[in-house]
C-alpha cells in the first residue's frame, strides 16, 4: 500500500486486531495496514510472540490425573454395564 | 510473520480416536481409561463454568462417561470424539446448573466488555509525537516457553480458572482442547464473531497474567 487515506496503523488498534488476524478474520484492507504494521513495529512482533506463547502453554494445560474414588467409580460403571449389555 | 497457528486434527490423533472406539464399542476397560485420564480434569474444568459446586461438575463428568459408554455403538462418528465426549458434558453440566439455579453462561447474551485489551496507560497520549504506540512494551521478564510449560504449569492454570466463563469456555475448548472454530461455536451454540471476541480477551488476559507473573518473579514489580 503506497497511498494511505487514513494514517498508518498504530500499535494501540494493532492490538484490538491480533486475534481477527490469527484467526484469518480480517478484510484484505485492514489485513494489509497490520501486516505494514508488523513489518515496521518490532515491540508489535513482541507482543504477537508472547501471545502465542502463550497460546502454546495452554495446550493441555487442564489435564489432571483423575482422583482414585473418580477412577474406581467409572471404572465399576464401566464393568456393570459391560456385564449387563455384553 | 504469518497469521494463523496449527490447531486440531492430525492423521495420527484420527488414528487414535478411531482405535479409542473401536476399543469402547470391543468393552475394552483399557480404552475406557485411556479416555477417562486424558479428559478428566478438562472436563471437570469445563463442567466447573457451569455448576455451583466442584462435586456437582464431577458428577456431570461421571454421568457423561456413562452415556458414552451407553451410546458408543451409535456414535457415527461426524464430529471427533473429542467433540461428542464434550457435547455430552456439556448438557449434563447444564441440566446440574440449573437444578442449582446457577446462571448458565451462554443464557445471557455474550458480553461485549467495553475493558480495553492492554491498558491503555501503556501507550503514549494524544498529545505526545508517538501517540498511540507503545510507550511500556511487552515486558521482558515475560516467562520463557520451557518454564511456561514447566514449573508455571499451576500458574496457567489458575490464570485460567479466574477467566470470566464465558472466556474460560472458549479458550479452554480452543487452546487448551485445541478444537477448531467451528467446532466450538457448534458447542456453545455461539457465532464465530462472538467465539473470536471471547478468545480475543481471554487469551489477552492470560498474556497480562503472565507477563505480570513474569515481573514479580524478577523483583520488578511487588
Amino acid at each position: 500500500m503506497s497511498e494511505h487515506t487514513t494514517p498508518p496503523m498504530r500499535c494501540i488498534e494493532f492490538v484490538d486486531y491480533v486475534t481477527d488476524w490469527e484467526e484469518g478474520a480480517l478484510g484484505d484492507e485492514i489485513r494489509a495496514e497490520v501486516e505494514e504494521h508488523l513489518a515496521f513495529c518490532t515491540t508489535c512482533i513482541a507482543y504477537v510472540h508472547q501471545l502465542r506463547a502463550t497460546v502454546s502453554s495452554l495446550r493441555g494445560a487442564l489435564d489432571e490425573a483423575p482422583p482414585a474414588r473418580a477412577r474406581e467409580a467409572a471404572l465399576a460403571s464401566f464393568r456393570a454395564r459391560r456385564r449387563g449389555e455384553r | 510473520m504469518d497469521a494463523g497457528a496449527a490447531t486440531g486434527r492430525g492423521p495420527a490423533a484420527d488414528e487414535h480416536e478411531a482405535k479409542l472406539v473401536a476399543g469402547l464399542r470391543a468393552g475394552d476397560e483399557q480404552a475406557f481409561c485411556d479416555l477417562f485420564d486424558r479428559y478428566y480434569g478438562s472436563l471437570v474444568s469445563v463442567a466447573r463454568r457451569y455448576t455451583a459446586t466442584r462435586e456437582a461438575a464431577e458428577d456431570a463428568v461421571q454421568e457423561t462417561f456413562t452415556a458414552v459408554v451407553d451410546g458408543i455403538d451409535r456414535f457415527e462418528g461426524r464430529s471427533s470424539l473429542k467433540t461428542w465426549l464434550f457435547r455430552i458434558l456439556i448438557n449434563r453440566a447444564i441440566t446440574r446448573g440449573e437444578k442449582e439455579s446457577r446462571t448458565q453462561p451462554f443464557s445471557a447474551v455474550v458480553r461485549s466488555e467495553d475493558d480495553p485489551i492492554v491498558d491503555p496507560d501503556r501507550f503514549y497520549g494524544t498529545e505526545h509525537r508517538w501517540a498511540g504506540f507503545w510507550s511500556a512494551p511487552p515486558s521482558a521478564n515475560f516467562p520463557e516457553e520451557r518454564v511456561l510449560g514447566g514449573e508455571l504449569r499451576e500458574v496457567v492454570r489458575s490464570i485460567v480458572a479466574d477467566l470470566p466463563p464465558q472466556q474460560g469456555l472458549v479458550l479452554s475448548l480452543r487452546d487448551v482442547e485445541g478444537m477448531d472454530s467451528d467446532e466450538v461455536c457448534e458447542l456453545l451454540g455461539i457465532s464465530e464473531g462472538n467465539q473470536r471476541v471471547l478468545l480475543h480477551r481471554a487469551r489477552a488476559k492470560c498474556r497480562t497474567a503472565l507477563e505480570r507473573h513474569g515481573d514479580l518473579l524478577s523483583g520488578v514489580i511487588r
